[in-house]
């Protein structure tokens, strides 16, 4: 079970959260402008890369919070946990 | 097998334990387990193989034990382990088990599951002398530290204090992400849960048997288990030995049985020598030799104790993925040092084996009376 770095928290167990999906997935400015072929691509396609992902995550049993996170998918390991609407840590 | 009139630093002779095995009643010492007692009190085979029947013995000290299987019925119920894992106790009841358990003897209602969850900088798995050293260390640092030790004994010399816990009986069953170790504690089946700084696996080395013919019968033993029933439980496991080893611990082993006595004949399979067979009806009798020159000779024996080398126990390091490496002149696998940052390993496990010659078995012979896997003829 992945310890996970709670950026209220601190370190909890992986079964206290909740995975969000990918992370900076931006909301269209103009959503009535997109082909149905774009708002399908923004509804339904994410990245799956090999290595390092920004991920969102929900401390669903602590805090409650919305968090993001840079996530080696390769390792599971966590780079980084950082508040939403911040930069993550370098 | 006998049990010696002096010596065992795990007994207590001043406390002797009433058990029964298989309806018949015996006597041991407190610290003895269900397979050091029954060694203590003569017993050479007393079990069989699952399918075949073979007549099989103890054939080790510990839960690597291949055919010494019990059910313990009072004063808990087990339903099937090795009686190299048993801890005696007054008034115990078991009865063999030939490679399979009865679920007659299961008990009514549901079993009770208890949960204890823990954290600590450091978890120690292994009380041996590696294990225990690792203790002392991470103590000194001020590290909360946990030691699980598989034995019902305390390791010896373990380091006491507030911050120092010791969980004897209890076996590391799996090694998780980010330090996450599942512990089983027997007899109170008790589930740890710990979640762990850094890991130090220090589970120490298993023995390796050969594969010749007729190695399967009661009385041949691992060389280290031999020389253990000596040290641990004042019982003398033969008194006419033959000791087949590939390596100086195996030798070592030897000397353990010679100095009380017994009559010791030692095989080095690095000179040359070879055995080619155990033989007897339903216990070692003789052992066939054949010395580096060809000469071969019939030596009569009633222990045939064997080293086929040592292999780092690192079930828990690979696990979690740590990495091997063949080691040639261990004959062994050892951990390459590629695994998780919080986990490392030390001692025995970490390859601290003595050099080995390569022998896995005997070529002279049938395969097919060579007994590879005891647990499935």
């Amino acid at each position: 079970m992945l310890s996970i770095p709670c950026p209220w928290c601190g370190p909890r167990d992986e079964i206290e959260f909740r995975y969000g999906g990918q992370a900076l997935v931006g909301y269209p400015a103009d959503p009535d402008a997109l082909t149905d072929e774009e708002w399908a691509d923004f509804l339904f396609m994410r990245d799956n890369p090999k290595g390092e992902f920004a991920e969102r995550w929900f401390h669903t049993a602590g805090c409650r919070r919305w968090f993001n996170a840079v996530r080696s998918t390769v390792t599971y390991g966590f780079r980084s946990t950082y508040p939403p609407f911040t930069e993550p840590p370098a | 097998m006998r049990r010696l009139p002096v010596g065992g630093k795990w007994i207590d002779r001043s406390r002797p334990l009433g058990f029964t095995f298989d309806g018949v009643a015996y006597e041991g010492f407190e610290g003895d387990t269900l397979a050091s007692a029954l060694w203590g009190s003569g017993v050479v085979g007393g079990f069989a193989s699952p399918i075949l029947g073979r007549p099989r013995g103890i054939m080790t000290d510990g839960p690597e034990e291949p055919n010494a299987f019990v059910a313990v019925l009072e004063p808990w119920v087990d339903l099937i382990v090795p009686a190299t894992t048993v801890a005696l106790v007054d008034g115990l009841v078991a009865a063999s088990r030939a490679g399979v358990a009865d679920l007659a003897d299961a008990p009514p209602g549901r079993p009770v599951a208890r949960h204890r969850h823990r954290h600590v900088e450091t978890l120690v798995v292994g009380g041996g002398h590696a294990g225990v050293g690792a203790t002392a260390h991470a103590a000194a640092n001020g590290d909360r530290v946990l030691l699980v030790d598989e034995r019902h004994v305390p390791p010896e010399e373990a380091p006491a204090g507030e911050n120092v816990t010791v969980l004897v009986g209890a076996t590391a069953l799996g090694v998780y992400d980010d330090g996450y170790v599942v512990i089983h504690e027997r007899p109170a089946a008790r589930i740890w849960h710990v979640r762990a700084g850094r890991v130090i696996l220090a589970a120490g080395a298993l023995e390796r048997p050969v594969a010749f013919v007729g190695n399967d019968l009661p009385g041949v033993v691992l060389a280290g288990a031999a020389a253990r029933a000596v040290e641990r439980y004042g019982v003398l496991p033969g008194d006419r030995a033959v000791f087949f080893a590939t390596n100086d611990w195996g030798l070592a082993a030897a000397n353990v049985l010679r100095e009380e006595g017994a009559e010791v004949v030692t095989i080095d399979a690095r000179a040359g020598d070879l055995v080619l067979a155990a033989r007897g009806r339903d216990r070692v009798r003789e052992v066939v030799v054949r010395r580096g020159d060809g000469a071969q000779e019939v030596l009569e024996a009633d222990l045939l104790a064997i080293s086929g080398g040592w292999n780092p126990n690192l079930t828990l390091w690979r696990a979690i993925g740590g990495g091997l490496r063949y080691d040639e002149e261990r004959a062994c696998f050892v951990p390459d040092g590629k695994g998780p940052a919080w986990l490392s390993t030390t001692g025995a496990a970490a390859g601290e084996v003595p050099p080995s010659a390569a022998l896995w078995s005997v070529e002279d012979g049938e395969d097919a009376e060579k007994y590879v896997d005891l647990q499935r003829d």
